[in-house]
């Protein structure tokens, strides 16, 4: 763009704005001027006609019913509301305090494949939905594994305003950051429960892979995130279904999950 | 089934593609706009008591979308988060690409991210949506003078965001 140059229209001369047509595909309230030109305009009706292929296509990626039970669900009385009321988070957070913030181990035995372990904060949460061949993302039925190319979207319930961190720890030992997608640090996230930005597709690994969703008072950076998981590994000799804390400041929520390659179509 | 549900139903199976295109214009990526669309419908649910044409859901689902959406980019920056795309922008500004249109409307929608009012609805209408001056002035009940005035005021906050100056075409 330069200085007095006007931005680059897609819209073309003697036809309506991209707006007016999706009024006609999706609301039929378009103004009475493109109804008149979609009379006579060939170009126009097939576009309108592309939208309402896109608009179908959308629904079979992102279904309905789905879609609008997540909705709907956020409206309704959960049993772990009262956490967030303001004497019970002093609780939690005097609580926090006393133990110098290092996360609690509230369970106890290995962790299954599928199972989250909460440690430290009851009301902190992971739901991992998957969504495989453009299917809709669901809570996956364990215990079917997971594969390559699977797409990951991370539902974090966070009790009180912190930072939060999600990485995987693989079989392997290596570390992947999930969340936050960019900068170095993990960002501050207001109370309650919420899909995170992004979406993770699933490399080749094959093995058990661990996600892990910390929570803490002050943003924790890559390096040490990477460090207390590294040591976490070492510690439990490489069994991720040991691995009950990981020794950083604040609380932690944990995922663990098999993955294997993937099954071809019959 | 309850009467809000399959209200919310409707409008998603109608509307749910147009407010996610939207909401991808504005924010640039697939996932964000998920994110978006969410949030759009979480909204549209708690409020769609203040919906005054019921029978004409777009345009409003399409204010909550444009909303959240440059509340979500003014937060970026606010955070810092946004720097190195704020960067980039700057520097395309300084050293135009041809046919980037793509950072175009990045352009316009950070700049459009820092207004408020009048002022952003009218220029969201003019650049994100490519009306005319006339159907900008008809959409908001306005006088083309007035639109021609929001826009002059945008094109000031655009000088000061990336240090252009837009001029005003495009008319079809």
């Amino acid at each position: 763009m330069t200085d007095s140059q006007p931005l680059p229209r897609t819209r073309q001369a003697g036809h309506p704005p991209e707006r007016e047509l999706e009024l006609a595909a999706f609301a039929s309230t378009c103004a009475p001027s493109t109804t008149e030109h979609l009379t006579t305009c060939d170009q126009c009706r097939a576009r309108v006609l592309d939208l309402e292929a896109d608009r179908r296509a959308f629904l079979t990626v992102r279904p309905v019913r789905p879609f609008v039970d997540g909705i709907v669900q956020k409206f309704e009385p959960r049993p772990t509301e009262s956490l967030a009321q303001p004497w019970r988070t002093w609780r939690w957070g005097a609580l926090a305090a006393a133990l110098g913030l290092v996360a609690i181990v509230a369970v106890t035995g290995p962790l299954h494949p599928g199972q989250i372990a909460t440690k430290g904060a009851a009301a902190l949460g992971l739901r991992v939905l998957v969504s495989r061949a453009g299917a809709p993302a669901i809570e996956w039925p364990e215990p079917a594994h997971l594969q390559a190319g699977d797409i990951l979207k991370l539902e974090a319930s966070v009790p009180w305003e912190g930072f939060v961190y999600v990485a995987n720890l693989d079989e392997e030992g290596r570390v992947t950051r999930y969340f936050p997608e960019r900068g170095e640090a993990s960002v501050r996230v207001a109370p309650g429960q919420r899909l995170l930005p992004g979406s993770i597709v699933l490399d080749a690994f094959e093995g058990r892979e661990l996600i892990v969703l910390l929570w803490s008072d002050r943003p924790l950076v890559d390096a040490e995130v990477r460090e207390a998981l590294t040591a976490a590994y070492r510690a439990e000799a490489g069994q991720l279904d040991r691995i009950k804390s990981v020794g950083l400041p604040g609380f932690s929520a944990l995922h663990l999950h098999d993955k294997d390659r993937p099954r071809p179509s019959p | 089934m309850s009467e809000p549900r399959a209200t919310l139903e409707h409008w998603y199976e109608a509307l749910g593609f147009a407010v996610h295109r939207r909401c991808v214009r504005l924010l640039g990526t697939s996932a964000e706009a998920d994110d978006a669309l969410h949030e759009v419908f979480l909204r549209a649910h708690k409020y769609s008591r203040s919906l005054k044409q019921p029978d004409d859901p777009l345009p409003w689902l399409y204010r909550i979308a444009d909303h959240y959406c440059f509340d979500q980019i003014a937060a970026r920056k606010r955070q810092g988060t946004d720097a190195q795309r704020e960067a980039a922008l700057k520097d395309l500004a300084q050293s135009p690409a041809p046919g980037a249109a793509a950072d175009e409307i990045r352009m316009v929608v950070a700049v459009l991210a820092s207004l408020r009012g009048e002022v952003r609805d009218a220029a969201t209408l003019y650049y994100v949506d490519e009306m005319t001056q006339d159907e900008v002035a008809g959409a908001l009940s306005v006088s083309r003078t007035t639109v021609k005035k929001y826009l002059h005021h945008f094109h000031r906050a655009a000088a000061e965001h990336f240090g252009l100056r837009l001029a005003v075409g495009g008319e079809t």
